[in-house]
């Protein structure tokens, strides 16, 4: 065999080690972020962070009297607050998955030298 | 995703197609045995006592598990970035290596190498390799043909052509192969499916005989392949609904809300007892497919979008797609998919039918105040009012308070409205009302295209076939589509399809069969419209090659122009005629009661299946300026046009102009366009399509000049060219020239007015045969008499039907009531003693 397919062979060798770094880190990386992305968009339809953030001194059901404000700004404060955890604690979590997901071969990798 | 660049910027460059087939075979055998020997150490480590060990056992596991997740996962996809980086760089020189999944660079390597090895057509070796997938199968199964008749068909042609070439020619039929298939891809890398339908859009003589001899195109496959794949992942992923509806994506969160999310809405309790609030229909998945009409939509969310002067009004016919359009948005606020300012809306039906029946007017006054301050209040609601135009009903006092009411609001834009109205209307009713129709921007929704309609169909197709239990073949939707965009006007695309079909469905199912196919589509279509619509049968095509007898049949003498008019129908039958313009367009030139009105009476008869389907016009009727609106429809839109109407109505039919030359000129250059393009636009906007046409103008210009010139011997054709030239006094040369022939109609002679005479006593024979048994026979006296009678020099033959009618049906009608007349016996009629007389044999 010349020399062409022995080149071929090592490269695709390094290439391969690559791809499974770029698919253990950056593919899984993007799967993770659309995971994350997707969930905070579904709790949005209960939580509706970004529409009750557009619309935080506006006044409760309409009601334009005094009370209707106050009380549009306390319900809708908390209601930021609370969504703000909640998307908070998922991110979180999401992230903390993917440090496990990114940590894993460097373990095994440590321990098998160790 | 949509496919940038042009072909000069991709290659394909694979080193395993570089290499000789020996080292390709030695590279396999070594990638092979490195995984096989990785597997084996890897379970050996996990297996081992030593942790360390162990651990690097696992490490290995993650990396053969990696490769096995992805084995057939392309290096890269195609993304926005290198989408603007082919954009901004022409000179970019990209390798689509990286962007194929794995088994597309293994089935291309396999093919490589048996072309190299065995010779052949290389898209042949591939295809072959393609046919052993059943993917692939079926889609030939769904354009009826038989995967192993194909195949057959490959192996013979690969048979007949083992010629080698060389390596580097090869390389590049497999570089412009892929580079083809780049620009048929649906997703974001190249799979199998666009190689194997790109191998139908490179030129190649094999592959052409293949699409030749099987009766399908590119265009077919790939979307019949769109149908295959469709259907085997819907049947993978989950049930197929047994509504169209139930395309429409899931939610997995389906929470019914009676307020908005922002809190700043109010109930609307009084609307919603006359409304229809479609965005909880789309959060419940009852409404929201839509099939094209992408435009339409865009634009109507833009409007709706603005700030100010945010109000639609769709104009189109009644099965043009409006609703489906407006139900679409409800989803797309559902599943927030819209601009910011729409985003949180609700997007309510109301009905004004239901809102004005059954109360007098101040309980009607009172309720649409309710409902005005309700949505003021609420202030995220978009009306939807279908057939806005009733509000300006003035049938019923309800009606007008409706629009006393409501549109002063619409005015001041003080809510959102979305209107819907027919073009008919819309130029009749509201176009003149300027203040209505300036608070609204108009968006016209048109039919959606064939390729539409099909995809279309594609879906329906599914959960009929899941209802009935019977199979359809793209083929099959092909077809419904074609024929109903054709011949099945009286709505649009895709209902008239959808309607067709599920006829054809029900039909085949009654017949027993178990596969809906294209052929079943003609059958059907074919004895609704008694209009041949396949391409020509045995039994036809002896017809159409005796075409001239046939027709001498009905008419007596005229060679020539009977010659032209079985030439033109025959070439049409054979697919020859020319594409764009009407069947044929003839100008019938000769005097009157030859024979000119008779010859396009039997080729409706012949071409459309009745006379019926012939549309006439007397030309000398509309002589002034005005007649153009009576034509094609004034422009206020209060009357459609005669000849627009009666061709959208009837599309397939014969258009007899009698007496072309005295219509208002300016009314005979709308015939310009459509001779040229077969199109014409009525008053509505509409495109009326006059491709199935045969328009057959007559005149009789110049009579005693054809009369003279034959009498001094002159050729026919030469009289036709002398004709063509003065005609050019009464009509304009280039309408002249747009006739796909002129043909000039010949006086008749005393011996053609007596077998005329003998065809139309004919007739009355046998209709008393048919009717009363009575055989009837006539005498050669009698026959000369009627021609006495019946030839004027004027009218030529035309009064002879009113001359056997005069003398012969009333003598006929006399005795038969005396009872003189009765089944069985065989009256012969003379002219005797100056008179027509009976003689009982």
């Amino acid at each position: 065999m010349n020399r062409f397919s022995l080149f071929y062979l090592i490269s695709s060798a390094l290439k391969r080690i690559k791809i499974f770094l770029k698919d253990w880190y950056v593919n899984s990386f993007v799967a993770f972020w659309d995971f994350l992305l997707k969930t905070l968009n579904r709790l949005d339809k209960t939580l509706a962070i970004k529409v009750t953030f557009r619309h935080w001194l506006e006044p409760l059901y309409q009601d334009r009297t005094i009370v209707g404000y106050i009380l549009g700004f306390i319900f809708r404060t908390l209601r930021i607050a609370i969504a703000a955890v909640i998307y908070l604690v998922v991110a979180a979590f999401v992230f903390f998955c993917y440090f496990v997901w990114a940590m894993t071969p460097f373990f095994l990798l440590v321990k098998s030298i160790a | 995703m949509a496919n940038v660049g042009n072909k000069e910027q991709f290659f394909y460059s694979d080193p395993r197609l570089e290499m000789t087939f020996g080292e390709r075979v030695f590279v396999r055998i070594v990638v092979a045995l490195f995984w096989m020997v990785l597997t084996a150490i890897t379970l050996l480590l996990i297996f081992m006592r030593e942790s360390n060990l162990r651990f690097l056992g696992y490490f290995f596991a993650l990396f053969i598990l990696d490769r096995l997740l992805n084995l057939n996962r392309p290096e890269k996809l195609f993304d926005k970035k290198i989408e603007k980086k082919i954009l901004a760089d022409p000179n970019l020189k990209l390798n689509l290596l990286p962007y194929c999944e794995f088994s597309l660079r293994k089935n291309i390597e396999s093919a490589f190498d048996k072309t190299i090895l065995q010779g052949g057509n290389f898209y042949l070796r591939l295809l072959e390799d393609f046919l052993a997938d059943k993917k692939f199968q079926e889609i030939f199964k769904k354009l009826e043909i038989n995967p192993e008749e194909i195949e057959s068909a490959i192996n013979d042609l690969l048979n007949k052509s083992i010629q080698k070439i060389s390596k580097k020619e090869l390389v590049k039929i497999v570089n412009d192969l892929v580079v083809a298939a780049y620009f048929l891809k649906d997703r974001n890398y190249l799979q199998n499916k666009h190689i194997f339908s790109a191998i139908f859009y490179v030129q190649n003589n094999d592959i052409e005989r293949l699409k030749n001899y099987f009766q399908f195109n590119d265009k077919d496959i790939q979307l019949a392949s769109v149908f295959s794949e469709f259907r085997a992942k819907l049947g993978l992923i989950r049930s197929i609904p047994t509504q169209r509806r139930g395309f429409v994506k899931l939610f997995k969160y389906r929470r019914q809300r009676i307020m908005n999310r922002a809190w700043t809405a109010r109930p609307t309790p009084t609307l919603d007892n006359f409304s229809t609030d479609l965005t909880n229909l789309a959060r419940l998945e009852k409404i929201g497919f839509l099939i094209g009409h992408e435009q339409e939509l865009k634009q109507v969310i833009n409007i709706l979008s603005r700030a100010t002067h945010n109000n639609v009004l769709l104009v189109g016919e009644p099965s043009s797609g409006i609703d489906s359009i407006v139900r679409h948005i409800a989803y797309l606020i559902i599943k927030d998919e819209v601009p910011e300012e729409l985003f949180d809306k609700r997007l309510v039906m109301l009905s004004i039918d239901e809102l004005v029946s059954g109360c007098d007017p101040a309980a009607l006054s009172e309720k649409l105040k309710k409902i005005v301050s309700e949505v003021l209040i609420a202030d995220n609601v978009i009306l939807y009012i279908p057939e806005i135009y009733n509000l300006f009903r003035t049938s019923g006092q309800n009606y007008m308070q409706a629009a006393e009411i409501l549109l002063p609001m619409l005015s001041r834009n003080d809510f959102q409205v979305i209107g819907s109205t027919t073009p008919n209307i819309f130029k009749k009713e509201l176009e003149p009302k300027s203040d209505f129709l300036a608070t609204f921007d108009i968006v016209r929704v048109l039919e959606i295209s064939e390729e539409e309609a099909i995809l279309f169909l594609i879906y329906t197709s599914l959960i009929l076939e899941k209802q009935y239990k019977v199979s359809i073949s793209y083929r099959a939707i092909k077809n419904v589509v074609q024929i109903a965009h054709r011949y099945f006007r009286d709505k649009l695309l895709p209902q008239s399809a959808d309607d067709l079909l599920k006829e054809v469905v029900a039909d085949v199912r009654n017949l027993g069969q178990k596969i809906v196919t294209g052929d079943d589509i003609i059958r059907v279509s074919q004895q609704k419209i008694n209009i041949p619509l396949k391409g020509v049968s045995k039994e036809e095509a002896k017809k159409l090659l005796n075409l001239e007898d046939l027709i001498h049949e009905r008419l007596i003498d005229q060679e020539e122009a009977v010659k032209e008019v079985s030439k033109a129908l025959r070439e049409y039958r054979a697919g020859l005629s020319r594409k764009g313009g009407p069947i044929a367009s003839f100008l019938f030139a000769g005097p009157t009661g030859v024979g000119k009105t008779e010859l396009a009476k039997i080729l409706a008869k012949i071409q459309f299946g009745s006379e019926q389907n012939m549309i006439r016009f007397d030309m000398s009727q509309y002589q002034d300026k005005k007649s153009i609106f009576d034509f094609v429809g004034t422009p206020e839109g209060d009357k459609s046009g005669a000849l627009t109407e009666a061709v959208r109505q009837k599309p397939y039919s014969l258009i007899l102009l009698d007496e072309f030359e005295k219509a208002y000129p300016d009314l005979l250059n709308i015939f310009l366009s459509v001779f040229d393009d077969g199109r014409l636009t009525d008053n509505f906007g509409r495109v009326i399509d006059f491709t199935n046409t045969i328009i057959i103008a007559t005149s009789n210009a110049h009579s005693n000049l054809i009369k003279q010139r034959i009498e001094e011997g002159v050729s026919i054709e030469e009289i036709a060219a002398e004709v063509k030239k003065k005609l050019t006094e009464y009509l304009p040369p280039e309408l002249i020239n747009r006739f796909s022939d002129i043909i000039v109609f010949k006086p008749l002679t005393p011996d053609d007015l007596i077998k005329i005479t003998h065809l139309l006593l004919n007739d009355v024979a046998e209709t008393l045969k048919e009717e009363k048994g009575i055989e009837l026979t006539f005498d050669d006296s009698a026959v000369e008499q009627l021609v006495k009678i019946g030839y004027d020099p004027v009218f030529g033959a035309r009064p002879l039907r009113n001359a056997i009618s005069d003398n012969i049906s009333e003598l006929l009608a006399e005795k038969i009531l005396k009872g003189e007349l009765l089944s069985g016996s065989r009256p012969e009629i003379k002219y005797e003693n100056g008179k027509f007389e009976v003689v009982l044999g």
